[in-house]
């Protein structure tokens, strides 16, 4: 049997008798230097947030005037309206940090939103107990149960995560689920408080927890602003100047020089995503202690999530997470005072999807580029199908 | 009585299994090409609403639901674009268009807010064999869309073993540079099957709104689409496993309803979190058993951006 | 014979060049092909012949050149193209998917099969074409579960029945025993046999010499000859392969350096690539202090592995390592023994570009005083020591915080060898340390490895570049095929016999 025959049929090599000169063709490549990236993330949200407030007329039958009046007064404009956003900022700034910290090291923790549900959980036990204890000693200690609880709920994800190679994503954020549910059973269960207003609300916490008032002024915002604050610059610092900061710094650029540099590199992916989970447990706690004083679903309002993409936009820089964190707390705080003249709290997370999409654009942008290649016409025929 | 009790209930399981079944098999054909739409959940409510609204519009459940496919095609066809197209993160414009999808259908659903459907997915009796004692009035009393939902996964296994373009679709997933390499054009087809899970996904939102909620209030998709994508992964990416995911998801949920009324000591909730524990265990065991082989059991390339050369 | 081209040749190349930044890879070369031949193209690492063939294959486009195919001229950039017209291309790593059985590799975007099909037509088809191409392989087994060989025999097919005319072969025995290599070798003259053109880039000269038809070799980007296989022996080969250039050549150093006590031990080392190919044979030797020992040897022939076991990157499957005495495992053991390391991917793994020289100086010593203070690192003292180090290896900016990845690469080897030959070493290894830099930046590196030498550390060289071992090493080792092939003393060493035992041949 000849061969030639079936080489034939396989081959789909068809000679011409000149060659077409290749077409000129679009491509989207990587660029070989990335553009400074910070510049184009913060500055393509910045853009996206003033595009979005001056379409936000269209968006509802409120007049512009009363619009912009009111997310004036909702965040700049009143002390009300200023405690507002601060309030806002205080979990949102540690939820910041808890998706930051892991992502230094291209970690995704996506279970925020569970680290704080199981940290004000915890927080809430814990001061079940110590009703008769002053409030110095009540308050560290149901921080620190907080942090505790968050870590150890973001420990199995981690674990996985180090040794067996399965993404951090799905476990971190199927635990959000769970941690919900935990929460319910005891906010409707055990510790369950039939509320005038309705929604569900577990007994107070005693009164030694509250956070209480740091009052400037007419300003009142509760103390936890302070840790709100300083503790992005904590890390800051600690990533700047300290040996742990060099190894995060050095092995999230390349694990492969970390390890040539003798560094344990399990060993810090694993004390950053528990440092996440116990911060995300904070923010539970600092919630729970500063403004709802009673256990329940809404001691997170997306928090988590909403930190994680400031961390993502902020490139995992705290000082960035800072300062997005605020301008964020700013846009919910607005989105708050929107409400009152009619305009749906909605569209404020629609204006903040479109704000997002802004950003990534914008890093897309620093890293790629277009590039018109000579893709080539082939001029020949091409073998394979569409499939 | 115990028994319409559990007739009931395994009835009202399968139904409301039924948008979780077609959303996660549309994101599985998605993810066989090596891309994860995060936002799922999103282009659920997309459909539900626009499902809700045309079915309100013209009478017809039918176009409620045809629209509804339309629409989560369209919307996922942009995250598509987003984020293949142009190589943004995945979970930012996900989660983004998570954001812009219940900030849109909650505003335009507001003067909505718990209104009944106006046509709604009619239930079936099949012939013969819904009468069968207690097993009829339980599995063969559904929904059209009910019985055709299971034809999906079905219809995915088939296309994945059996089809050349299934293989084709795989290799994609798995060696996006061989295929390319082989002459499938990996860019398009990503972007088809996202439009193409997106319709799904989209006809399960109405499917929710249609024929198991059967009104609309704000965020009525509830997390379901959150719960399909769950259950991709529960599944190891086999669509055989897919149905199992989903009736295993809908009838936990049930059982918790089920527990709270026959007055069982545990509580709803466990039954609530147990496949979201299941899941992640599920995972994390199926990583254990495959570490000899050095192969994960998620299509190699998954969420990974495709540059040509 | 020249490489004038007509049109009985299978595969022309004319005036190819392929530059990457300053680096000209492939210099106006032209060359061809016959129909029905097993052309080898020899040539040790930088040769060229690799980024050529990748030009003709589709996987590059040249800055130069043009190329026929089958007396047609063909565009290029594109391995899709490449394919249709008929040039196909096996790497040393394959494009198969792993976990896709044999069968369904196979298929991948065929046209020829079906589209409702099922796993008894794809095995069928898959033993059809097997037969077709004499290719020994089982059509049902899932690709990961098959040894290097047969990996490789499923590229081979699926790129002959994709159409190939031409079959390229990247140093295709790399990953094979002796067996299949064999195998593959009489494999591949039926190809031939039957009108396949098979091009077989190699450094092997012993399997060039038995398998191929023309050989022409490659040196620095350029072709020196192609001659019929007659012509040829190995004595003559290897002389082309490795002959002294006239090019500047470093003058001899101190060979009349007396090496101290042994710092470094390694006994009966053994070991298998991560793909499980056997690497490395019980390999032994000893490196003392104020001495270094070169080995040479083309890369993929165990170099990468006893590297990185020596520097504690990896355990030895058998064997074991001692510095100064102590038996050492890991990385830890290492640094703790004093051992520094200048790996060859230095902008990868020795240093982090996209960090600033003070961050990456202070790599290896971030840990102790001064520069640790009780957890923090002092940026003055951090910086204090990048400036010293930035001082004793002249390096062109004096600012500190400049980032690596804006320094050449002249700069950043500079910078990296600065740091680890530092006179607290004890063993130095040094892997490819000249590659890729220019003259005066090369000759730099080579002074500081001889000076750390004269203050008493111990150098393990590694190295494909003949000339550079000749011109540092007091002792010379060669390397071919994970055994140690021959050993010399700087005064013995005989470049033609060193040639020789580099491609395989016994002198």
């Amino acid at each position: 049997m000849s061969v030639e025959p079936a080489r034939r049929v396989l081959s789909n090599y068809t000679p011409v008798t000149h060659a077409r000169p290749p077409r000129l063709r679009w491509r989207i490549e990587r660029r070989a230097q990335p553009l400074n990236l910070s510049l184009f993330r913060f500055g393509a949200v910045f853009i996206g947030i003033i595009l979005s407030l001056a379409a936000a007329p269209l968006f509802t039958t409120a007049s512009p005037r009363s619009l912009y009046d009111a997310m004036w007064s909702g965040t700049f404009g009143t002390a009300t309206g200023l405690a507002n956003v601060l309030t806002i900022a205080i979990p949102l700034l540690i939820a910041g940090l808890a998706a930051s910290i892991p992502y230094r090291l291209q970690l995704w923790n996506v279970g925020i939103d569970g680290q704080i549900y199981i940290g004000a959980w915890a927080a809430t036990g814990i001061s079940y107990h110590l009703t008769s204890q002053r409030s110095f000693v009540i308050i560290p200690i149901m921080f620190l149960g907080a942090m505790i609880a968050g870590a150890l709920w973001i420990l199995i994800p981690a674990l996985a995560r180090v040794y067996l190679g399965v993404s951090e994503v799905i476990p971190t954020f199927l635990m959000n689920f769970v941690a919900l549910g935990w929460l319910m059973y005891w906010a409707t269960g055990p510790w369950y408080a039939p509320s005038a207003a309705g929604g569900v609300f577990a007994i107070a916490i005693p009164p030694q927890a509250d956070l209480g008032n740091l009052n400037i002024g007419s300003l009142a915002v509760d103390w936890g602003i302070l840790l709100a604050v300083s503790l992005p610059i904590l890390f800051w610092a600690a990533n700047r100047f300290t040996r742990w900061g060099y190894e995060v710094t050095m092995i999230g650029a390349s694990e492969k020089a970390g390890r040539y540099a003798g560094m344990n590199v399990r060993r810090t992916l694993i004390a950053a995503m528990l440092s996440g989970g116990a911060l995300g447990g904070l923010a539970g706690a600092l919630n729970l202690m500063g403004s709802s004083y009673q256990l329940g679903p809404g001691v997170t309002n997306n928090t988590g999530f909403n930190g994680l993409i400031i961390a993502v936009l902020a490139g995992a820089n705290e000082l960035g997470v800072l300062v997005l964190g605020l301008v964020y707390a700013v846009l919910l705080s607005a989105g708050d005072a929107i409400q009152v003249v009619g305009a749906s709290a909605d569209m404020v997370f629609a204006v903040i999807g479109i704000t997002l999409i802004f950003g990534t654009f914008g890093e897309a942008y620093a890293r790629l580029h277009l590039v018109r290649t000579r893709a080539p016409e082939p001029s020949l025929a091409e073998t394979g199908g569409t499939g | 009585m115990n028994d319409t009790l559990l007739v009931d209930s395994i009835a009202s399981a399968i139904s409301s299994s039924t948008a979780v079944l077609i959303a996660a098999t549309g994101e599985l054909l998605v993810e066989k090409t090596g891309v994860y739409n995060i936002a799922l959940e999103g282009v659920m409510l997309v459909g539900a609403l626009t499902g809700f609204l045309v079915d309100l519009w013209t009478g017809s459940w039918m176009v409620g639901l045809l629209a509804a496919g339309a629409a989560g095609a369209l919307y996922a066809l942009l995250y598509g674009v987003i984020t293949i197209l142009f190589r943004t993160d995945l979970i930012v414009v996900g989660v983004a268009l998570i954001l812009i999808a219940q900030g849109v259908t909650n505003t335009l659903g507001t003067s909505h807010v718990g209104q009944t459907t106006r046509s709604v997915i009619p239930l079936w009796n099949v012939p013969g064999l819904s009468n069968i004692p207690f097993i009829g009035p339980a599995i063969f009393r559904q929904s059209v869309v009910t019985y055709i939902a299971i034809l999906l996964p079905l219809g995915a296994i088939f296309l994945y073993s059996r089809t050349r373009h299934g293989l084709n679709m795989r290799s994609i997933g798995e060696n996006p540079e061989t295929a390319d390499t082989s002459g499938i054009p990996v860019i398009g087809w990503r972007l088809f099957y996202t439009a193409l899970g997106g319709l799904f996904a989209g006809v399960g939102g109405a499917v929710i709104t249609l024929g198991i909620v059967k009104d609309w209030v704000s965020n009525v998709t509830a997390g379901e689409g959150w719960i399909a994508f769950a259950v991709v992964f529960f599944s190891g990416w086999q669509p055989g496993w897919i149905i199992v995911g989903a009736y295993f998801f809908g009838a936990l949920s049930v059982l918790g309803y089920v527990g709270q009324a026959l007055g069982w000591p545990i509580s709803s909730q466990f039954f609530t979190i147990l496949p979201y524990i299941g899941t992640v265990l599920v995972m994390i065991l199926r990583a254990w058993l495959q570490r000899r082989r050095g192969q994960v059991s998620w299509p190699a390339a998954l969420g990974l951006p495709f540059y040509r050369g | 014979m020249t490489a004038g081209g007509h049109a009985a040749d299978a595969l022309t190349l004319r005036g190819i060049e392929k530059r990457f930044g300053d680096l000209v890879a492939v210099k106006e070369l032209s060359l061809s092909f016959r129909a029905g031949e097993v052309h080898a193209l020899l040539g040790e690492n930088g040769a060229g012949k690799t980024t050529l063939m990748n030009v003709a294959a589709g996987f590059l486009t040249p800055d130069q050149g043009e190329i026929d195919v089958g007396g047609q001229p063909m565009s290029f950039g594109s391995p899709r193209v490449a394919l249709a017209a008929g040039i196909g291309m096996v790497h040393q790593h394959f494009r198969l998917v792993e976990k896709f059985t044999v069968a369904e590799n196979l298929a991948i975007g065929a046209t020829d099969v079906s589209q409702v099909t099922s796993t008894h037509q794809l095995v069928e088809r898959a033993s059809k074409l097997a037969e077709r191409f004499g290719v020994d392989i089982d059509a049902t087994q899932p690709v990961w579960a098959l040894s290097e060989g047969e990996k490789q025999r499923v590229e081979i097919l699926r790129t002959l029945s994709r159409g190939a005319k031409v079959l390229i072969l990247d140093e295709p025995t790399a990953v094979l025993s002796t067996e299949e290599a064999e195998h593959l070798c009489t494999n591949l003259r039926m190809m031939a046999a039957e009108g396949t053109t098979v091009v077989f880039i190699s450094h092997k000269l012993p399997e060039v010499l038995s398998v191929a038809d023309r050989i022409s070799v490659m040196r620095h980007g350029a072709l020196l000859a192609t001659k019929d296989r007659p012509d040829c022996t190995v004595e003559s080969l290897s002389k082309l392969m490795f002959e002294e250039l006239d090019a500047v050549r470093e003058t001899l150093r101190h060979r009349q350096r007396k090496g101290g006590g042994e710092v470094l031990r390694v006994s009966h080392l053994s070991a298998r690539t991560e793909r499980g190919v056997p690497a490395l044979h019980d390999v032994s030797f000893s490196v003392n202090q104020n001495e270094i020992v070169g080995i040479v040897g083309v890369a993929g022939n165990g170099q990468l592995e006893l590297v990185h076991m020596v520097t504690g990157h990896r355990r030895p499957d058998e064997g074991e390592i001692t510095i100064g005495g102590k038996l050492v495992q890991d990385i830890r053991d290492t640094l703790r023994a004093g051992l520094a390391y200048i790996p060859e991917d230095r902008k990868g793994t020795g240093l982090i570009p996209s960090q600033s020289i003070w961050r990456n100086a202070i790599m290896r010593n971030y840990h102790e005083a001064p520069v640790n203070r009780g957890g923090v690192i002092s940026g003055s003292e951090a910086r204090t020591l990048a400036a010293e180090l930035i001082d004793r290896v002249d390096l062109s900016t004096k600012d500190t915080a400049v980032l690596v990845q804006q320094l050449s690469g002249g700069n950043a080897q500079k910078l990296l060898a600065g740091r680890e030959l530092d006179h607290r070493r004890r063993v130095v290894v040094a892997v490819n340390p000249t590659q890729g830099l220019d003259v005066r930046a090369a000759s730099a590196v080579r002074d500081a490895l001889d000076d750390a030498c004269e203050k008493g550390l111990a150098v393990l060289l590694i190295s494909a570049d003949l000339d550079e071992v000749l011109g540092l090493a007091d002792r010379i080792l060669v390397l071919y095929e994970g055994k140690i092939a021959g050993e010399f003393n700087a005064e013995e060493a005989d470049r033609d016999r060193i040639g020789l035992l580099m491609g395989g041949a016994t002198p």
